[in-house]
């Protein structure tokens, strides 16, 4: 049985996350909710019907289409298009929808995918790679959902001196994910917010879990460890916030952050999902001023600290 | 949302450079009659004498009396007009058009096709027109009432012996395929004769102009008559001395030309109250005055490349004549003056600078139709870097200069090139990183090997080395050999997408109903794929052929004296370039675009239309532009396309390809050489995509074709620029001469030292391949177009590149600007 892990994207040449020149490898799948995600189609396990009212011409032809009556007429905006029920779409085999759909408008996001195939994809910017000091990155969604998948490109990617990084939320059980931790070169781990309550309101879950693997991750293998901070309006964007952070990685003996400044460039993504935006501070921008600040707060914990986005 | 602000934001590096940039920022187009009136007033007196001679004495003529204009804060002077931005209307290759747009009858039948731009310059030309003082000319000029007078008599006198008459009387009247050509225009097939235009995309021999002067040149002619004169033999040895007799008689002309600057400055010191500026003044005189012999100082220096450089682009209606090797041949006179003549690096860049705007100053005329498809850009190339003769890194301080004073002053002309080697210095390669991040796309990155490759198999008698060291470009994307190289002179494109229709309706056009050729209508993929093979080759083999009658013409009324006699070998050869003065003659080309349509659609019918059928459905489809055939149009869309690393399309574009070449090369060219391929693009999608229909690659009617050569259509590379650059390293650069990559980046995506490191190893890995010749960057952000688009007067100074070239984004037309913002954004 090949191992297979659904992913919604694969972008390559990208600067960010990580060295060199990269390509980003997205996985469906996460275990939490974060109100800010900029890429919630990724947040379910399995793939997402997409629906951009920008290219739909409001034909209907993907209503007579769906043998499970998900889709319905309605009328917004002026004019008639589909809305589509998630609960009866979800778990929908046949897709009769997307075939008929003339314009594009519905697109299935995420697919099953071999490690053979993806490393196929993969291998051909090898050179890229060699020239660069780049490699791949795993994003999601949550990658260590599907830890052998990851240790199985990392370590195919391995064998011609390639490194793999890993981007991960936090949130998954030690064991099952060792393979994964093992394998990658670097882990980028997302720390949004000390407080458990806090935590919960802003992401669905505590986050006792998400603390104890960072630290273990910190005592077993601090040199890979780079922590991501989403400075995010309502939930992390005060000075406060950097420093009691800064003594906690310093503490731990963690030496490396980016601070990762809010956008709402996935807005967008929530109307083709049919999903309201769910962060509510989200007309509230984040100062370029503090993020400097936050950025010299964590600088005096004795840290080295990038700003990315 | 706010703008993600460039990164390298440049300044002009002094005051006087900012007065003399404002100044042209500000000015509009206007059209100055001044050198056409005077060359006319000429050529009615000389009209029977020797072609060659006739030719120099009415260039010689009009350059005696041409009024010399210098401008406040000036450090470099010469203009090829009496205005800021000005155009001079060659009506002796072309009167036609001009006489046309007198009487404001309609231009060629292509015009219905073609739009300007509306912002910059254009705008003031508009809002000056209204003032009554001038007229607005071929949409985007001014004109006064006196010159207009005068052009339109000259146009008169020309209209029947212009270039374009004399060519027209040729192959309008004998050609057999006549018929063929004038449909070919009507139906947009190719673009409007070229003859307002034709000259070009070579460079002079700037190391001999400035190494022995233009008196060792005038020596070297007169000894040549002696020679020959000492024992009169055959005739073709005789005939010669009509040549170095005109060669003289313009080379002294030309001296008299940058003298009269010289006195014009001299005139003005002596008024001069300011002592800093009278002093400059007589040193501006000086070095106009000096005109002729080798120059001592940098600046001298530079003052002589320019007069030399405008004199080459007075005498003919060229496009792409460019600059050469400027780091190699200028290098000499920089050092020693850096070394021993206390130049600074301050004044050094404050004169490449000045020099700059010197070249964006210079405008040209040409019909309607052209001027949309260059949208204006002459097209003035400067290459740097490359490699020396004995194969090394040929990069120094100076290229380092270049590329800062084109980042600091972000003039559309003269475009930066970069002759692509491993050895490049990283100071110099970080330099061009930064360039390119400045937004205006600039340099376009070249791979040298490629280019030695194509020419060292087209003229192995020139050896490598040679090659190496005079390897420059004609023009946008044109590599020819500087100092040596005829122009890469071609009649225009032809487009791919119409031999496509053609070959869908067995020969008729869909959009006029014109039959160019009889047919069978293909029923499959393989008899529609034989028929555009077919159409191509004739389309091809007809354009050359009718080429080579207007060219005979061109040599008859118009041969290039002055450039001749500064080139090699026109003087050892006793001959013009039209005449096989030149070193190497393989360079005119058949140039094409819309190659990557074509394709698309391939692939499509091969993987979507099973049989006759299904063909007749899918032509139904086409004349209804998709409407009722909506889910064959997805389906279409959803086929294989090029771009993305796909074999299904990109094995039809490496056959396509090699066929394309192959066809080209069986032409013999006009100087008894043979034609060779190349593709560009230009602004020929716009035009080219209107006159067509929708087609099987899912365009719609109307929809402009792929730009580039080897870039996908808009929005059809779906999976990402690494693939988009696989895809173009499987084709054959080396075949052609020219080709280009556009790929656009958001600025944040190469910040600071490690961004442009990222840069520089896509380059690298992209260039390793030896196959892909050519690359080029948008760094900048549709949002900031879209604004740009929207507020033209906030924009004035923003480049981007378009094909091949940098045009300023508010004066582009709207299509173009359209097509910029789509172009998928790949966000390294
Ligand atoms: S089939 Fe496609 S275009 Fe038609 S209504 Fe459904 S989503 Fe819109
Ligand atoms: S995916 Fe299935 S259930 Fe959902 S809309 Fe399409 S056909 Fe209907």
């Amino acid at each position: 049985m090949p191992r297979s892990a659904p992913v919604f994207d694969i972008q390559s040449l990208a600067v960010h996350d990580g060295e060199g020149l990269r390509t980003l490898v997205f996985l469906q799948g996460c275990p939490l909710r974060c109100s800010w995600c900029s890429n919630p189609e990724g947040q379910a396990a399995g793939p997402q019907m997409r629906w951009h009212a920008a290219k739909c011409s409001g034909c209907l032809a993907c209503r007579d289409a769906c043998t499970r009556g998900a889709v319905m007429a309605e009328v917004r905006d002026g004019r008639t298009v589909p809305a589509i029920d998630r609960r009866l779409c979800e778990a929908c085999r046949e897709r009769a929808c997307l075939e008929r759909c003339p314009t594009g408008a519905l697109a299935l996001s995420g697919r099953a995918m071999t490690a053979e195939a993806l490393f196929k994809i993969l291998r051909q910017d090898i050179r890229l790679y060699w020239n660069t000091g780049g490699g791949v990155t795993f994003g999601g969604g949550e990658p260590l959902l599907h830890p052998d998948f990851v240790a199985d490109i990392a370590g195919r990617l391995r064998a011609y001196g390639v490194g793999t990084v890993v981007e991960t939320c936090g949130e998954w059980d030690w064991e099952a994910a060792a393979p994964a931790l093992e394998a990658a070169e670097r882990i980028y781990f997302d720390l949004k917010t000390l407080g458990p309550e806090k935590h919960r309101r802003f992401t669905g879950r505590p986050n006792e879990t998400i603390l104890a693997n960072l630290k273990r991750l910190a005592e077993t293998r601090p040199g890979k460890m780079i922590i991501s901070l989403p400075v995010i309006p309502g939930l992390s964007d005060t000075l406060e916030h950097a420093r009691e952070i800064g003594a906690l990685l310093a503490g731990w003996g963690l030496r490396r952050a980016r601070l990762l400044p809010y956008h709402r460039l996935g807005i967008g993504k929530y109307e083709t999902l049919g999903r309201a935006y769910p962060h509510r501070s989200g007309d509230r921008d984040v100062p370029p001023a503090l993020v400097v600040a936050m950025q010299d707060a964590l600088i005096s914990a004795g840290l080295t600290v990038t700003v990315d986005g | 949302m706010d703008f993600v602000p460039r990164e390298i934001m440049g300044s002009p590096s002094s005051p006087r450079v900012q007065t003399c940039y404002d100044r042209y920022l500000a000015e509009p187009l206007i059209i100055d009659a001044e050198y056409l009136c005077l060359y006319t007033e000429r050529h009615r007196q000389v009209a029977f004498w020797e072609e060659q001679e006739r030719r120099a004495e009415c260039h010689a003529y009009a350059l005696e009396r041409l009024t010399p204009v210098l401008r406040e804060g000036e450090l470099i002077v010469g203009g090829k007009t009496r205005y800021v931005r000005g155009a001079v209307p060659y009506a002796n290759y072309a009167a036609d058009y001009i006489l046309r747009e007198l009487r404001r009858e309609q231009q060629e039948s292509q015009d219905a096709v073609t739009d300007l731009g509306t912002g910059g310059g254009i705008a003031r030309v508009h809002a000056l027109a209204e003032s009554g003082e001038f007229e607005v000319f071929c949409h985007k000029f001014l004109i006064s009432p006196q010159d207009k007078a005068c052009l339109w008599e000259c146009a008169e006198y020309w209209s029947d012996k212009c270039m374009q008459a004399e060519g027209d009387r040729l192959w309008k009247t004998h050609y057999p395929h006549a018929g063929w050509i004038e449909n070919g225009w009507r139906i947009v097939l190719y673009t409007a004769p070229h003859d307002p235009a034709p000259d070009g995309r070579f460079v002079l021999d700037f190391e001999t102009i400035l190494g022995v002067g233009l008196d060792g040149l005038i020596d070297r002619c007169k000894a040549k008559i002696k020679e020959t004169f000492a024992q009169p033999g055959a005739i073709e040895e005789t005939a010669k001395v009509h040549f170095w007799r005109a060669a003289i008689r313009v080379l002294e002309a030309t001296k008299t030309w940058a003298h009269n600057y010289g006195r014009a400055a001299l005139a003005l010191a002596e008024r001069e109250a300011r002592p800093e500026r009278k002093a400059e003044l007589e040193t501006i005189a000086a070095n106009c005055l000096s005109f002729g012999r080798r120059p001592a100082g940098f600046h001298e220096a530079l003052q002589h490349f320019w007069l030399a450089y405008l004199a080459g682009h007075l005498e003919g209606a060229h496009l792409g004549y460019s600059v050469g090797r400027f780091d190699r041949y200028m290098a000499p006179y920089f050092q020693a003056d850096r070394e021993h003549g206390g130049l600074t690096e301050e004044r050094a860049l404050e004169l490449l600078e000045l020099l700059r705007i010197k070249h964006t100053e210079i405008e040209y005329v040409a019909s309607f139709s052209w001027e949309g498809l260059g949208s204006g850009n002459l097209f003035q190339n400067m290459m740097l870097g490359g490699l020396t003769e004995d194969g090394q890194p040929a990069d120094n301080e100076l290229s380092l200069l270049a590329v800062q004073a084109a980042i600091n002053v972000p003039t559309t002309q003269p475009t930066l090139s970069v002759w692509w080697t491993p050895g490049l210095s990283p100071e110099f390669l970080l330099k061009c990183a930064e360039g390119v991040k400045t937004g205006v796309g600039f340099p376009a990155w070249f791979n040298t090997d490629v280019y030695l490759k194509h020419e060292l198999g087209r003229n192995p008698q020139l050896g490598l080395g040679f090659i190496r060291k005079y390897a420059a470009m004609g023009g946008c994307t044109e590599p020819i050999l500087e100092g040596c190289s005829y122009g890469v002179v071609q009649p225009g494109f032809i487009n791919h997408v119409k031999l496509l229709e053609l070959a869908l309706h067995g020969g008729r056009d869909p959009r006029t109903g014109i039959v160019m050729e009889e047919r069978p209508v293909p029923g499959d993929f393989e008899s529609l794929a034989a028929a555009y093979r077919r159409f191509l080759e004739t389309a091809i083999r007809r354009w050359q052929e009718y080429w080579n009658v207007v060219m005979e013409a061109h040599a008859r009324t118009v041969p290039l004296i002055f450039c001749s006699a500064v080139m090699r070998d026109s003087i050892e050869r006793g001959r013009n370039m039209d005449r096989g003065g030149m070193l190497n003659n393989a360079t005119p080309t058949t140039l094409s675009s819309g190659l990557v349509n074509v394709v698309n659609a391939l692939a499509a019918v091969k993987a979507v239309v099973d049989g006759p059928a299904a063909m007749d459905e899918l032509r139904a489809a086409l004349a209804a532009d998709w409407k009722g055939y909506e889910l064959l149009h997805r389906r279409i869309l959803d086929a294989p396309k090029w771009g993305n690393d796909d074999d299904a399309a990109d094995g039809i574009m490496r056959d396509l390809w090699a066929f394309y070449c192959a066809a080209v090369e069986r032409g013999p060219n006009y100087l008894g050489e043979r034609y060779d391929p190349s593709m560009l693009a230009i602004s020929t999608m716009t035009p080219f995509g209107k006159a067509c229909g929708a087609t099987p690659d899912g365009r719609t009617a109307g929809e402009p074709v792929a730009d580039g050569v080897t870039s996908p259509h808009p929005g059809s590379d779906r999976n990402g620029p690494a693939a988009v650059l696989r895809s173009a390293q499987k084709v054959d650069h080396s075949r052609i001469r020219g080709g280009l990559l556009n790929l656009k980046f958001h600025p944040s995506a190469l910040r600071g030292v490690d961004g442009s490191r990222k840069l520089l190893q896509l380059i690298r890995t992209l260039f390793e391949t030896q196959t892909a010749f050519q690359v080029q960057f948008n760094v900048v952000d549709s949002r900031m177009l879209r604004e740009a688009q929207a507020h033209p007067e906030a924009y004035r100074d923003l480049i981007v590149r378009v094909a091949g070239f940098s045009a300023y984004f508010v004066e582009l037309q709207k299509s173009v600007q359209d097509q910029v913002i789509e172009r998928t954004e790949h966000v390294l």
